[in-house]
């Protein structure tokens, strides 16, 4: 039951962040709230199930996405994997020190997705817009942790 | 600190990765995902287009008064206009010079937008079954939207011209200059390769060149908002303000035919 409702809340993140979000964006900027939910999967579960609900929100992202692999899929699934790592050896109950937690895999999410696309010769906008995206998605994406957690912890 | 439980997980887990790469990669089997998604985003598109319309109740109010001006200016324009195409129709009748022939367009409405900050994408909710294929070109009425990148049985996605990875021939409607216009995911598109002797001024109009095959001549761009010079030295770029309002896309036409 506690995964079934985890996944309905991330189909929910997946929708309104592709619809909803749209207005809310902060200098083009929209928090990612797939990414809050792989984290959240890999400081609430067991590793064979965050590793799950990594694959499954970044496949989510993937298939809105312009490019054709599945790059979210495997970061996503890796991030769950870290933040299941780092519970497991740091207590992560205070939302505070989550939150950084998140701010800080958003920025690294933001910095690998930016080499491997230039690697790849996907174009991701100027220097300006990476610079914009790198600092303001993490904080964004931060400040919907609490009460994402929130939610998270209450119905699972 | 790894065991090996945790392994065979790790393990299943690259397994599993390799297995929605594959799939991602596979329009036959990602595009049926997309279908799916269809319905709960028509309902959201719906609900957040009748709550900004009810919360920008007094803004919609005043908009319309400023329209219903404009929109009887407009109609005298167009009586003028009209005018003018059928002398114009008649003129070519008597050079006997071919008609231009007109496109044939699907209307389809925005259900969802791309989820990342790196692309401008959105979902339609018209796909293979309303005669939408791949490559063909997203329009408004005020101008060039994007284009169709993948198309399912009834839905389908659209870059928009805002994504740097979409390339545009254009030129500068008053002085025939030519350029490529690429999205730079902000508020303005870039216009490069422009020469440095380039006839080209602040407010002028950026129309489709006709030399992408996907865009059809003629169509409205934007309007040129700035000038500058490349890094280089060796050309020059000018940014311009889209046509069509992208961040508020909520219903295109798409060129079929």
């Amino acid at each position: 039951m506690k995964k079934i409702c985890f996944f309905l809340i991330m189909l929910l993140f997946f929708m309104l962040q592709a619809t909803l979000f749209q207005p809310f964006r902060v200098f083009g900027v929209k928090p990612d709230l797939l990414l809050l939910s792989a984290v959240s999967a890999g400081l609430l579960f067991d590793l064979k199930w965050a590793l799950f609900f990594g694959i499954i929100a970044g496949f989510l992202k993937d298939i809105l996405g312009v490019q054709d692999f599945a790059f979210n899929v495997a970061f996503f699934s890796l991030w769950s994997y870290v933040s299941h790592l780092v519970s497991r050896k740091v207590h992560l109950d205070n939302e505070l020190f989550a939150a950084i937690f998140v701010c800080v895999v958003a920025f690294a999410h933001i910095g690998i997705s930016r080499i491997v696309f230039t690697f790849l010769g996907i174009t991701t906008g100027s220097t300006g817009v990476f610079a914009r995206t790198l600092l303001l998605e993490p904080l964004y994406t931060a400040l919907f942790l609490p009460p994402a957690y929130r939610v998270f912890a209450r119905l699972t | 600190m790894f065991k090996l439980k945790d392994k065979r997980i790790a393990y299943a887990a690259i397994c599993i990765v390799i297995v929605f790469a594959v799939f991602l990669s596979t329009p036959a089997l990602r595009t049926p995902f997309l279908d799916s998604f269809r319905y709960p985003f028509s309902i959201l598109a719906f609900i957040r287009r009748e709550v900004s319309a009810f919360v920008f109740f007094h803004r919609n109010y005043v908009q319309k008064e400023r329209l219903q001006k404009e929109n009887d200016l407009l109609k005298t324009k167009l009586e003028l206009a009209d005018e003018a195409y059928r002398e114009n129709a008649r003129l070519k009748d008597i050079l006997d010079l071919k008609q231009q022939s007109t496109f044939r367009m699907v209307a389809a409405r925005v259900i969802a937008r791309s989820p990342d900050n790196w692309s401008s994408a959105v979902m339609l909710d018209k796909g293979k079954s309303h005669g939408i294929r791949k490559g063909m070109a997203v329009v408004t009425f005020a101008g060039l939207a994007g284009k169709v990148t993948e198309a399912s049985e009834r839905s389908s996605k659209a870059m928009l011209i805002n994504d740097p990875n979409l390339g545009v021939s254009a030129v500068i409607k008053r002085s025939r200059q030519e350029g490529l216009v690429c999205g730079t995911l902000g508020s303005t598109l870039v216009m490069r390769y422009l020469t440095k002797e380039s006839d080209i001024q602040v407010s002028d109009t950026v129309i489709t060149s006709g030399l992408t095959p996907v865009f059809p001549k003629g169509f409205m761009i934007g309007t040129v908002v700035a000038i500058g010079e490349e890094f280089s030295g060796l050309s020059r770029y000018a940014l311009v303000k889209p046509a069509v309002d992208l961040s508020a896309l909520e219903e295109v036409l798409i060129i079929v035919k």
